[in-house]
């Protein structure tokens, strides 16, 4: 019976490797950078970092690539847009945490002491099972040993000294992963039903985690309603976001590219939603990255960049664009979809808009608007019949340009 | 519970427990520790049906990313209902209350529970409980995880307030589950079996009720606070009143971490039961497997913090934690190795029992070094609650304390229904329950260790190939579990009678009647020297008897001699051979007896010397039996006179 | 021991037992009085393991907010509690007492010692109803419904519902750190900033403000007056802990991780609170004085700090989280925000104002500790009332005169329950009366 279990164990962790192997293989792995769009960076770019996106313009999508980018994305939010790499050395994702390596080793190593430990015992109890099978009405008895004291000391003895082992590397690596270094980049992060707010020592806001590659990131953590749970498997970190409490992580890039973060902590209808885009961005230069069919390019101009960017972006934006841009990054797609599909809440590709629409109290009120802006700063005040009265107020969450910006959106959608 | 023809196993001048009183009435007042637990069963294999049916639902969900068959909602009700029915209604009262209520009584030789009213007030918590926390479906479910994390259920929208009041009625029956079996342990153990002549399920049973009795009213005050904050906003669990959300958490897992135990260790019981008995061998190292049992219920108080390595609480507290969650992993391997080096040079039979009992023992290997994992501090940090925890715990739960709970029915259901199952069926669904466990939970530890969270309705790609492994797994097994529980219940009408004793086993229930009568035994029991297997032979297949007779006409002969220690007076009617082997006996027990002696915690029995004299005169006189009765006349004599 | 298994083949014959509720499968009265007190003693184990989880929060909220106990066991009657604990150590007597009664087969004392346990008992829930009708009168119950009738002075109630006696004006605190916060000198580690858009009620629980705050470096200039030389934004929160405390000790080292122990920096973090209670009147020359919320903004100490840095905050309350509809919840959520109507029933007595006077302003998360004062006194209160029942039960049948020297065992275990109950009071009353 054993050997069948050992066949499928054996069969299944092949079957995962001739699966992991394409999916690894298939990931953007980052070229090394151009040397091209290095000089250039380092002629015109380092200068002034307001005059990257001109030095960089061979590499901008859109310009010299045949690019399927969808029009308006900003080149850092097409970089989190990029498929996650999932590499994985079969057992775990590939590490690109600098302090991960010991938790690895200590993973690798229980997994050599947990095969041998199960095999030893799988392998005696079948052959205990085969050598010592009955046979019926023939009683064969063969003479035992019911107990050994020596035996059983000496296996209380080996795990023993096998768990000092584990407990003090375990420890001893646990340490370092949470305990920054004294200099680190400090990122806020706020979590509530369903979203992710990453804000940056300049102040910008973005709901993809963008962090510099070499440098130590400490993430200062809250959360606004329930329990949630920082993930981000390729980095090994982990740490629960409680409300009214700040907690805390951090991590040091090793490898460019575009990983996934996950809640961990269940928290509702959509948590399985909660999984913004960790970006690493290369060190202070433009990269071209290629995606994997090689017809669309995706240009990293850095952490710095993406701040001033960043920052820049969110002064000057058309209406529309700015609200599509909050839709995902306040969470509202959690609630609501623009596709005329209901989910928590109403869709926002309305067909009613300046029509009267029915509220749960029985009352109409005319769509529009005024109707858009009041749902959104005190939701519950006209709620529509059949969704659950479960949306926050964004009342002091939103300035004012933002909430024009929203209503011109969900207005862009009518149907 | 129709019951059909008298079986000639059963009691000879009285009706068996089945039939001694008729009607549905008598069955829902009873007071019989057998009916009540089976009672018990009825309710852990609806509940067992209710649960599995949960986890099909949500394995099917998961079928492929996003939405397969119902939204997120509905699939969070579906986790959620999975855990709670299966933890609370199935696992934690599954061993003890029904295997347990049924069984260890007549393993110690009493006649009932210590307590039988207080055993059918838990009886009918329970239900309230389970109704409760299955009526939270019409009241618009329940979503918040089977732990009930504040401050999620706090604002979660279903019917939370049910379902705490289901759970915390739950806890007082596992409470007064547990009370009563410590009671009936201490108190009704014959005279002369003492502490280490006790079957290691009654060991398992009394490790598990000192954390019934200790570690459950900690459930029950947090789920109650929990309940109070949810009407009357007390705000001790809030943090928008001050109050402390983790603070649940130490106060869930406090209790939760035992519950783990209360878990496994009646499955490690009847593991030990299993193996020893298919082995025809006594357990190897029974002190160390005895010790490591209720080791193991001290430790696990200590260890809750485990759960919250990434819960906010300081770095002091999680090495105290990890650190004692290491201690735990000890004794769990003794228990292991103990069993492997039971099966060495065994008589092994492989019996539909005994394949769950192996299945056990591989699958609890794998649950308990996996734990290993995650009692490792840095490793924990990125394997916690992802689906590597999910294959952890359902190795330990499912995979080891569900497979035990299968084995123990098998093992004892003819004694207590009377009738044998369909052999080959069940063997055919022990095999389908062991591959389509691993199946299903083998891909699971792949995908957590890959990242994979748990509790998500939706995943990324990569994971799709483990989940549908997983969930063809899940297919296999719970249509192995369901027809092995139908082909149960249908051996109730067709089955073969069952003998008294079919599997060989060596301990006190195999000496009462098939089934038992009321006060299980029909005439005292007598003791034998624990898991002495010598003198069982298979008298034909599936049968077996002593070859020396185990009971004697003369009950105050058999009386003195458990007051002893030593064997019953055999002489009466047996032959010279039988003779002998009784004699051999004695001195065996004789020598046993006066060591354990000292350790009866109801001390020094009230026996004169007289009496001893009578019983040294009974070895001593080989096969003279008319000494030994003159002394036995003179210590009763004695006695009437003081 | 020797009529062990002739009772189980004679079912009915217990007339040698001394009792007809010897039970069948109990060998004999010994045997079911030995189990029975194997039973009570688990059964107490239990009740201990119950409560225990209580004072285990009453213990983690002492330790972590001293100030909260130590500001608000003064609401509670130590009269009273001392009373109840004499009533229940005498029930505790008269229920030993009964025990040896009933060995004793002197049933008259029985009886009396049983009705005075029953009386004790009704006492003390007598008194504790009347404590419990004074707190809900005043407002000062658990969480949510904790709103006290007491003010920092000024022109509106502060109650949700405004039902107090007395209206605002009548309780004004006099805080001495009043005159202490002195934004333009410096001197002040804490400083009380207006916000000027509070349209919700301060006294919420747990209502935070979000802040931006700013470290503001300064030189004296020959007058003695102070030059802003420059700022920067300190964007370090403080780590857990200290969110929330608005009252607690004045710049209180902050704690966030070794690695910030030097000096210089040894004040990288904030912590905000809105705390109305301290934002009394601040004396600003140039302004008009008058009373108003704030959001108390800590940084530091200030003597390590040194006096050439100030702090300067703008601060916008955060929103309350919006509270679900949940069907069990009830509708008191909706009055939280609201117009107020006030509704001024009576002024206080002299001596109710110096009362509350002398209490001062409530420490943010005072609700705290009467969440665990109801929780404990009400669990035991439960507790007495279920002894109550209990202890009828058990004079009914003494009255019937089923108790004798062979069976008196519900009557032990009875008493041994009442005693666990007196004991568990016995901790309550100086955890919960007597605080210093």
């Amino acid at each position: 019976m054993k050997r069948y279990v050992l066949a499928l164990f054996v069969a299944l962790c092949t079957w995962s490797v001739a699966h992991a192997q394409p999916a690894g293989s298939g990931a953007p792995v980052p070229p090394p950078p151009v040397q091209g769009a290095d000089q250039s960076m380092n002629a015109g770019g380092s200068a002034s970092p307001t005059a990257a996106p001109a030095a960089g313009s061979a590499a901008t999508p859109g310009a010299g690539s045949p690019s399927t980018t969808k029009p308006g994305l900003a080149w850092y939010d097409e970089l989190a847009a990029k498929p996650k790499d999932v590499s994985t050395n079969f057992w775990l994702p590939k590490s690109v945490n600098k302090v991960a390596d010991e938790s690895d080793h200590m993973f690798i190593a229980c997994v050599a002491l947990s095969a041998f430990f199960f095999l030893a015992i799988a392998i005696a109890v079948v052959y205990f099972v085969w050598k010592y099978r009955g046979m019926s009405m023939v009683r064969k008895i063969i003479p035992s040993p019911a107990h050994n004291d020596a035996l059983e000391i000496t296996w209380t003895v080996i795990p023993t000294i096998i768990c000092v082992f584990l407990f003090y590397f375990g420890w001893r690596a646990y340490i370092e992963v949470v305990t920054p270094p004294q200099k680190a980049v400090e990122i806020n992060v706020l979590a509530w039903r369903w979203a992710w707010e990453f804000k940056h020592e300049n102040g910008v806001t973005d709901n993809n985690l963008h962090v510099p590659i070499g440098e130590p990131v400490r993430l200062v953590m809250t959360s606004k309603d329930v329990l949630h749970s920082f993930y981000i498997p390729v980095m090994r970190v982990k740490q629960d976001l409680v409300p009214r409490r700040y907690t805390y992580a951090w991590f040091e890039a090793t490898k460019p590219g575009t990983y996934q973060m996950y809640c961990a902590e269940y928290c509702g209808t959509n948590h399985s939603q909660m999984k913004p885009a960790v970006v690493v961005h290369q060190a202070g230069m433009t990269t071209t990255w290629d995606d994997q069919n090689g017809h669309h390019s995706v240009v990293d101009r850095g952490y710095e960049n993406y701040l001033n960017d960043k920052a820049a972006e969110s002064t000057n934006m058309p209406p529309v664009d700015l609200g599509k841009m909050l839709y995902e990054k306040k969470g509202c797609n959690a609630c609501h979809t623009i596709d005329g599909t209901p989910r928590v809440g109403p869709t926002w590709a309305q067909k009613d808009w300046g029509k009267q629409i029915q509220m749960s109290d029985g009352k109409t009120v005319t769509m529009d608007e005024n109707y858009v802006r009041e749902s959104i700063l005190s939701p519950l005040a006209k709620a529509r019949p059949g969704y659950p009265p479960s949306m926050p107020s964004f009342e002091g969450q939103l300035k004012e340009k933002e909430l024009a910006g929203l209503i011109a959106y969900i207005k862009s959608l009518k149907q | 519970m129709a019951t059909p023809a008298k079986n000639p196993h059963g009691p000879q001048n009285e009706p068996d427990y089945l039939n001694v009183t008729k009607g549905l009435k008598s069955w829902l007042v009873t007071l019989d520790h057998k009916r009540i637990g089976v009672m018990y069963l009825v309710g852990i294999m609806i509940a067992l049906v209710v649960g599995g049916a949960f986890a099909l639902l949500l394995r099917t969900e998961l079928w492929s990313p996003g939405k397969t068959i119902v939204a997120q909602d509905t699939y969070n009700q579906f986790f959620t209902l999975h855990g709670a029915v299966m933890v609370f209604l199935v696992i934690i009262p599954g061993i003890p209350a029904a295997l347990g209520n049924i069984m260890m009584p007549i393993q110690l030789g009493a006649p009932d529970v210590a307590f039988p009213r207080l055993n059918l007030t838990s009886f009918y918590m329970w239900v309230a409980g389970a109704l409760l926390l299955v009526g939270t479906i019409p009241f618009g479910g329940l979503d918040t995880g089977w732990t009930l994390y504040t401050p999620y259920s706090l604002e979660s929208k279903t019917a939370v307030l049910v379902a705490t009041s289901g759970v915390f009625r739950l806890g007082f029956s596992s409470i007064f589950t547990g009370l009563n079996f410590l009671v009936t342990i201490h108190k009704f153990r014959p005279q002369g079996m003492g502490w280490f002549q006790l079957p290691l399920n009654v060991w398992a049973m009394y490790a598990t009720a000192i954390m019934q009795v200790l570690a459950t009213p900690v459930l029950g005050i947090t789920v109650l606070l929990l309940t109070v904050e949810r009407f009357a906003h007390i705000g001790i669990f809030d943090p928008t009143l001050g109050g402390d959300p983790v603070l649940f958490q130490h106060f869930f897992w406090f209790y939760s971490h035992p519950a783990v135990y209360i878990m496994i260790i009646p499955g490690m019981g009847v593991a030990s039961e299993l193996i020893t008995t298919f082995s025809h061998k006594p357990l190897f190292g029974y002190r160390f497997v005895a010790y490591s049992s209720v080791s193991l219920a001290l430790l696990s108080f200590l260890v809750w913090g485990h759960h919250m390595f990434v819960s906010g609480q300081s770095r002091l507290a999680n090495m105290v934690f990890s650190a004692l969650t290491f201690t735990v992993g000890i004794p769990s391997a003794i228990k292991v190795f103990n069993w492997v080096a039971t099966l060495y040079k065994g008589d092994i039979r492989l019996k539909t029992p005994m394949l769950y009992g192996l299945s056990f023992i591989l699958l609890f290997t794998i649950g308990g070094l996996t734990g290993l994992f995650l009692a490792i501090l840095s490793v924990d940090v990125h394997l916690h609650d992802t689906y590597f925890v999910v294959a952890h715990f359902h190795y330990v739960m499912m995979g080891s304390t569900l497979v035990a709970f299968l084995g123990g029915l098998h093992y004892w259901w003819p004694k207590f229904m009377g009738r044998m199952f369909n052999e080959s069926v069940a063997r055919a669904c022990a095999l389908g329950v062991f591959f389509g466990f691993n199946l299903t939970f083998l891909p699971q530890f792949v995908m957590g260790a890959r990242g994979m969270p748990r509790r998500y309705w939706d995943y990324d790609p990569q994971f799709h190939i483990f989940h549908q492994l997983s969930t063809i797994g899940a297919f296999v097994l719970g249509i192995s579990i369901f027809v092995s529980l139908v082909s149960l219940v249908a051996s109730i009408k067709t089955g073969k009678i069952a003998p008294r004793n079919p599997w060989g086993g060596s301990s006190l229930e195999w000496q009462a009647p098939t089934p038992p009568p009321l006060y299980n035994f029909e005439k005292p029991p007598v003791l034998h020297e624990l898991y002495n297997y010598d003198d069982l032979y298979e008298v034909e297949p599936d049968v077996w008897e002593r070859r020396a007779p185990i009971e004697t006409e003369h009950h105050r002969a058999n009386e003195l001699a458990r007051a002893q220690g030593a064997v019953a007076d055999h002489t009466g009617g047996a032959t010279a051979k039988e003779h002998a082997d009784a004699q051999i006996h004695a001195r065996a027990e004789e020598v046993r007896a006066a060591r354990d002696m000292m350790e009866t915690s109801r001390g020094e029995p009230p026996v004169s010397t007289a009496v001893d004299a009578a019983d040294a005169a009974k070895v001593a006189g080989a096969g003279e039996n008319a000494p030994a009765e003159a002394a036995v006349k003179k210590a009763e004599d004695e006695e009437k006179k003081s | 021991m020797s009529t062990a298994h002739e009772a189980h083949d004679d079912e009915h014959g217990h007339a040698d037992q001394g009792s007809p509720f010897i039970q069948h499968h109990y060998d004999d009265a010994q045997h079911q009085f030995d189990s029975g007190k194997l039973g009570i003693w688990l059964f107490l184990a239990q009740e201990v393991l119950f409560f225990s989880a209580l004072f285990v929060a009453y213990i983690l909220y002492r330790v972590h907010h001293p100030e909260i106990y130590s500001y608000a066991h003064k609401w509670l009657q130590v009269k009273y509690g001392a009373i109840n604990t004499a009533v229940l150590i005498f029930s505790s007597l008269t229920a030993a007492w009964a025990v040896r009664a009933a060995q004793r087969n002197e049933r008259k004392l029985l009886i009396a010692c049983l009705a005075v346990t029953i009386g004790c008992a009704c006492t003390f829930l007598v008194i504790k109803y009347i404590e419990y009708s004074h707190k809900v009168h005043e407002h000062i119950l658990f969480g949510r419904y904790f709103d006290p009738c007491v003010s920092p002075g000024g022109s509106e109630l502060l109650t949700k519902h405004n039902d107090c006696k007395g209206t605002k004006g009548t309780v004004e605190w006099s805080l001495d750190q009043a005159g202490e916060i002195d934004l333009l000198n410096g001197k002040a580690t804490t400083g009380c900033f207006e916000q000027s858009k509070f349209d919700v009620d301060p006294q919420e629980e747990g209502l935070q403000a979000e802040c931006h705050v700013f470290e503001v470096k300064r030189t004296r200039n020959a007058k003695g007056e102070w030059n802003e030389t420059g700022r920067r934004e300190i964007t370090n929160r403080c780590p857990e802990e200290t969110i929330g405390e608005g009252t607690g000790e004045m710049g209180a080292q902050p704690k966030s991780g070794e690695a910030e122990k030097k000096k210089g920096a040894a004040f990288p973090c904030w912590k905000a609170a809105i705390q109305p209670a301290v934002c009394v009147p601040v004396m600003v020359p140039g302004k008009a004085s008058s009373p108003q919320f704030g959001v108390l903004v800590e940084y530091g100490d200030e003597e390590e700090r040194g006096e050439d840095i100030a702090i300067d905050a703008k601060c916008d309350p955060s929103k309350p989280l919006a509270e679900p509809a949940d069907i069990f919840a009830d509708k008191a959520e909706t009055e939280r925000v609201g117009a107020k109507a006030i509704k001024p029933i009576h002024h206080l007595t002299t001596h109710e104002e110096h009362e509350l006077e002398s209490l001062g302003p409530p420490p943010a998360h005072t609700n705290m500790f009467f969440t665990i004062y109801f929780a404990m006194t009400g669990l035991h209160g439960v507790h007495v009332l279920f002894g109550v029942f209990v202890f009828i039960w058990l004079l009914i049948r003494a009255v019937k005169g089923q108790f004798n020297d062979r069976y008196f065992g519900p009557i032990d275990f009875a008493a041994l329950y009442w005693h666990i109950v007196d004991l568990i009071w016995i901790f309550l009353f100086p955890l919960l009366y007597l605080i210093h």
